[in-house]
């Protein structure tokens, strides 16, 4: 199979901008999606629907609303009632979640090729992001795990904390989000993020190391 | 003058550090000033008594205050680029190298030819330019008023790009404070320590309010720091409250340096969420009026303690002052402590506290009670001062003046509260007599004020209110409060019950008296508005122009409405006041843009195969946010040939172009097929599996709104297109509908315009290059049908293809997941290289679809029906859908209504898209329209150009000529009506 092209090729590569002698605030980092699928149960079977999400993804059933649970081999997203984003390391998910999720119980729509994600790790994520985020990210109001579907400069992004509990890998900051950005307006988008963290310096991690 | 910096020794000096001298320039001159200094206070160290020319009048002015009202001392900073007018001089912090420029002189400011104004007073006055420039016609004032605004005005603005850059930033918190003041820090202290999320902005260099520099604000600051939920913002201005408890501010990060440093941004726009809100906002200190006040050397009486105590600096070497209150004795407390000669003290009242008398004794001072200054003297500075008997019930001066020698005049005419937050969102401001000034009304939302804002004048009492409505707010949010322990305050004289001294003057007393010192308004100004029978204070305001300048009036409203009072006989709340709109101060448009501006003033969508569109010569132009390949150009070649050569090698060969901007919709469920009934004007219940249909959708009022195709991929799942320009508009309407119509519907839809690059080959030998380069896929006519959808592979990668013609040719459209895009489109280019494939752009994509006659944007132009487009037989009457009920009603229905036909340019000229369609013979004036040409191209198939239109009774028309008119250029194009396929009408070339 052909190689897949990331559209923030030629920008996404590793490297340091750093401000003064202080260590960067932020890491950026596009991270690699092998599965991402939506599925969209019917309101009489969101039940059955998260169960079988649950058990194909190894993960807990997401806090709704809002939440979401699993680690760095697979997700479950609480986007909207009766709607998951699931993300997984298995480039059968799709496939699977169709096989088990028939349409009496759903819908199950691939998305793997329509986001890109992007991690924003280190002490200043939060504060990186709020340049563009109308979202209290206050760790009251927003914590790890949450979930939220908004908007950085008219470009629709699904916004995720992580929680250094789950997904400890030793590579998470202090303080880490996943996004989740359409992919027409990655390039777009990763021009402002990155014009966001001039002010305190970012480190670009090499795509697919987070 | 007379300013000048203090010995080391005197007290004072609380926010400089001597010990780091920094150079500037003003109009090119070389000073020197200490780090902690503001441009005003480095400036009147040296002596420097001149800081502008007034507005109209074009008269000297020195420094009145020593804050944001500052109505005078108005420069131009840096220079190029980085040049900025009209700032504050009084709020410029000093850096190393900064570069001022008086503004508003000519040749200097020492010298200004246009000073001539001021001898021309008497006639200059309000309403002048109006009156005068009327005639001779209706046009002259458009001839003068050029010749008028530049001898009026301020500093002139840059042309060149802002090298700097800005950025945004959200705020939630509990309590925001505005202001750190006593009251402000007590606030913010006592909701921190409850709990509470606190922000605390003050829009000076430091945060302190009046306590700056003193072991208080030390105290209070530290402890404050200690908690975690708080956020200090120093510079930061909040400008202005609007709805839900939300605030503007704007943080000047980088405004105190020469540049701002590698990434950091000049100023920060701040949007903050406050559940409440505490306005610890201040007052300003108000001037009084008399004749020539705007002599320089006249300065507010509490700036002149403020460049004692922050900046170690004298206003003069005599200093006198002016005052109706006992606020003002402070300021002679702390000249007198620095060594300071206070010439006189001249008291309206005939009464002063123990304490203020006090002070004047220890200062030395001779103290004149009952008794005003009626002028102040000197030619472009202070040199004394006439004093006269005031007589308080009249509310003017009486008896003859002696002159009083001085070299700055401190006044002190009481207190402003800043009400300008509360009166954005609360109600009218409430008048308290004592302190004559307006206190805020009742608030419209969760906002208290506290200290001066509030109408508490002294330190002690606005630390009680801080802190207790600090505590407040707290417990608004649900905080349990803790008690907090207030702070110590010393007694001090206050300005609490000032004298009602607006007018010093003696009837007819001589020299201007200003009332506006920004905009040159003086107090016959306002008698003139008023003998002119402008009675309201909206009228006042704006026949005068008091209050209208960049500094808003912050010292002058109050007057403005005093004078308005005395001359109407009224009180000042029967008179009346004007509301408060944001900003506070202005705010730079930088700073309201943040990031968007230039290539980010919207976001921008690129297909899969953007990269591989510029790496091979596209020219790219914008379609809704997307960008998309208009020609490949090769070559001199114009736009027209480009695209010729492009449309004419798909019709001879084959060709491919990027569709993926097309909006792309996952619909799936067990009612799939019957929402697509509903929605579609056309029938889908039927659509076989593997199978396309061309779908029309309508507005609910029956109106054409969007086509495209929709593919049965399998019994419960579609994948629907819509056009590029509504993908976002139908997707929300479909959720509409599942949500709000047919909660029922078992059906899911999901935008998967993102997930799929999509391309079209197109041409007769599509099939064959088809045929090489996929794998899965019979491609032969039998077994892959027009309109027939089918799933296989490239290389590996999943594809759909679909048999689908926009061009007319045999055509098909090739989906692949997006990441694939490249490796797609490279492999099928590569497959048609024996046929001379290429690629081709969205001109030739329009050329191709104009030559059948397929309708586009310029056609469902939302005015037109799917009849008017000659698309009636794909309307059902046999089943309901969205805009059914509608579609026949009578407009819709009119034989009078513009119908599609197709035009041919009868001499070979170009026709204009926009051009009207008129009679040849038809010489009225304009000529009747009979309809518009909607889309135009130039045809290889035809080897004309030709055009699609909008014409009244179009079909019955076709073989008449007609002339397409565009009277904006002059052009007429003799055109002949035909149909609008104008190539392969039966379509034997698809069908294939």
């Amino acid at each position: 199979m052909s190689d897949a092209i990331s559209p923030l090729r030629g920008h996404n590569e590793a490297r340091v901008v750093r401000r003064a002698s202080d260590e960067p605030g932020v890491t950026l980092t596009e991270r690699k999606l092998v599965s991402l699928v939506q599925v969209a149960a019917w309101p009489d079977t969101a039940e059955a629907v998260e169960g079988i999400v649950a058990s194909l993804t190894g993960c807990a059933p997401p806090q709704r609303p809002s939440g979401s649970s699993g680690d760095a081999e697979g997700a479950i997203l609480a986007l909207a009632p009766g709607r998951l984003l699931v993300e997984s390391r298995d480039p059968r998910l799709a496939q699977q979640l169709a096989g088990q999720i028939g349409p009496d119980l759903g819908a199950v729509t691939d998305l793997g090729h329509a986001r890109v994600a992007i991690r924003v790790s280190g002490p200043k994520a939060a504060w990186v992001l709020a340049k563009g985020l109308a979202l209290d990210l206050h760790p009251s109001a927003f914590p790890p795990l949450k979930v939220a579907q908004s908007a950085i400069h008219e470009v629709g992004v699904v916004v995720r904390r992580l929680s250094p509990d789950t997904l400890g890998d030793g590579k998470l900051g202090s303080d880490s989000f996943d996004l989740y950005v359409y992919r027409g307006f990655a390039l777009s988008f990763w021009d402002w993020l990155t014009e966001a963290a001039a002010e305190t310096g970012y480190r670009v991690d090499p795509p697919g190391s987070a | 003058m007379s300013g000048y910096r203090l010995s080391p020794n005197a007290p004072g000096g609380s926010q400089i550090d001597r010990s780091k001298p920094l150079d500037f320039t003003f109009d090119g001159e070389a000073y020197e000033g200490f780090a902690g200094d503001t441009l005003a206070s480095a400036l009147l160290a040296s002596s420097v008594d001149l800081y502008g020319r007034s507005f109209k009048y074009h008269r000297p002015r020195g420094l009145l205050s020593a804050g944001v009202e500052e109505p005078n001392a108005l420069v131009t900073l840096g220079s190029g680029a980085r040049s900025e007018p009209n700032t504050r001089a009084t709020v410029v912090e000093l850096f190393d190298g900064l570069e001022a420029k008086s503004q508003n002189r000519w040749p200097s400011l020492g010298f200004d030819v246009m000073a001539v104004n001021g001898l021309a007073g008497p006639i200059l006055s309000a309403g002048f330019y109006y009156k005068t420039f009327m005639g001779p016609t209706a046009k002259a004032w458009m001839f003068y008023e050029h010749f008028i605004r530049k001898a009026a005005g301020l500093g002139a603005g840059t042309k060149l790009p802002d090298p700097d850059r800005y950025e945004e930033m959200n705020a939630f918190c509990d309590v925001l404070v505005v202001g750190s003041g006593p009251a402000g820090l007590m606030a913010a202290l006592t909701a921190a320590g409850s709990g509470a999320r606190v922000v605390l902005a003050d829009e000076q260099a430091a945060l302190g309010g009046n306590l700056r520099g003193s072991g208080l604000s030390h105290d209070l600051l530290a402890k404050l720091s200690a908690h975690d939920g708080v956020t200090l913002l120093p510079r930061t201005t909040v400008y202005g409250y609007y709805d839900d408890n939300t605030l503007g501010a704007v943080e000047r990060v980088a405004d105190h340096l020469p540049v701002p440093a590698e990434g950091q941004p000049r100023e920060r726009h701040w949007t903050i969420r406050a559940r409440e809100v505490v306005l610890a906002t201040g007052a300003i200190e108000r001037p009084i009026v008399f004749g020539d006040n705007d002599k320089p050397g006249v300065m507010l009486a509490d700036a002149g303690r403020l460049y004692v105590e922050r900046h170690g600096v004298a206003p003069g070497r005599q200093v006198a002052l002016f005052t109706n209150n006992d606020g003002a004795y402070r300021s002679v407390a702390a000249l007198a402590a620095a060594g300071i000669s206070i010439a006189a003290i001249v008291d309206a009242r005939a009464q002063i506290s123990p304490a203020a008398r006090s002070i004047a004794d220890a200062a030395g001072a001779e103290l004149l009670l009952g008794q005003a200054v009626t002028r102040a003297l000197g030619g472009q500075q202070l040199s004394g001062i006439a004093v006269a008997p005031y007589d308080a019930a009249a509310g003017t001066s009486v008896g003859t003046a002696r002159t009083i020698a001085a070299d700055c005049l401190l006044v002190s005419g009481g207190w402003t509260p800043t009400i300008h937050l509360a009166s954005q969102a609360g109600g009218t401001a409430r008048w308290d007599e004592t302190l004559t000034a307006f206190l805020p009304g009742a608030a419209h939302q969760p906002w208290r004020a506290a200290g001066a804002c509030n109408g508490s004048l002294g330190t002690a009492a606005s630390l009680a209110e801080g802190a207790q409505a600090g505590a407040e707010a707290a417990r608004a949010c649900g905080f349990a409060s803790s008690p907090v322990s207030l702070p110590a305050a010393t007694d001090e004289p206050l300005a609490d019950a000032p004298l009602p001294v607006w007018d010093a003057r003696p009837k007819g007393g001589k020299g201007k008296a200003f009332v506006d010192l920004q905009h040159d308004v003086t107090a016959s100004d306002v008698a003139l508005a008023h003998r002119e029978g402008f009675r309201s204070v909206e009228h006042l305001k704006r026949y005068t122009t008091l209050g209208m300048a960049t500094d808003q009036g912050k010292t002058s409203n109050i007057i403005g409405l005093a004078l308005m009072a005395r001359e109407r006989q009224l009180s000042i709340p029967e008179v009346g006041t004007t509301r408060f709109r944001p900003p506070y101060t202005p705010v730079s448009l930088g700073a309201l843009a943040g990031q968007a501006r230039g290539g980010h003033f919207r976001p921008t969508r690129r297909t899969a195969l953007h990269d591989w569109h510029i790496a091979n010569g596209a020219e790219m132009v914008e379609a809704g946010l997307w960008l998309r390949p208009r020609i490949y150009r090769q070559g001199n070649e114009t736009v027209e040939q480009a695209y010729v050569r492009e449309a004419r090698q798909v019709r001879e060969s084959v060709g491919m172009v990027d569709v993926s901007t097309l909006g792309k919709i996952d619909v799936q469920g067990p009612d799939a097929s019957e929402f697509l009934n509903r929605v579609y004007s056309n029938g889908f219940l039927k659509l076989p599996e593997g199978k396309a249909r061309y779908g029309l959708m309508l507005r609910e009022d029956g109106f054409l709104w969007d086509d495209g195709t929709t593919w049965r991929l399998s019994e419960t799942q579609f994948l629907m297109t819509t056009t590029t320009a509504n993908a976002a508009p139908v997707l929300s309407q479909l959720e509409f509908l599942l949500a709000a119509v047919w909660p029922e519907m078992k059906v899911a839809v999901t935008s998967v315009t993102e997930q799929w690059a999509g391309m079209a080959v197109s041409g007769p030998k599509s099939r064959e290059v088809l045929a090489a380069a996929l794998d899965g896929i019979d491609m032969s006519n039998e077994a892959l049908p027009f309109m027939g959808v089918r799933k296989g592979h490239l290389n590996g990668v999943p594809v759909l293809v679909a048999r689908l013609s926009f061009s007319g040719e045999l055509a098909y459209e090739v989906y692949c997941g997006a990441h694939h895009g490249e490796s797609v489109w490279t492999r099928i280019l590569e497959a048609g290289k024996p046929f001379g494939m290429i690629p081709y752009g969205v001109e030739a994509l329009g050329t191709l679809r104009i030559e059948k006659g397929h309708v586009a944007g310029p056609e469902l132009d939302g005015r037109t029906t799917a009849e008017d487009l000659g698309l009636a037989s794909m309307v059902s009457t046999k089943k309901p859908f969205i805009g059914s009920s509608m579609y026949q009603r009578e407009g819709l229905t009119d034989p009078a209504r513009l119908k599609l036909v197709g035009f041919v340019s009868a001499k070979g000229d170009k026709i204009r898209p926009g051009a009207h369609l008129v009679s040849a013979g038809d010489t009225a004036s304009p000529p009747k329209s009979l309809g518009h040409i909607t889309s135009t191209t130039y045809s290889p198939a035809l080897e004309k150009y030709i055009a699609l239109g909008l014409l009244e009774d179009g079909p019955n028309r076709i073989g008449e000529t007609l002339v397409a008119t565009y009277p904006l250029k002059n052009i007429d194009v003799e055109v002949e009506v035909v149909s609008s396929h104008f190539f392969d009408p039966d379509g034997s070339r698809m069908h294939v």
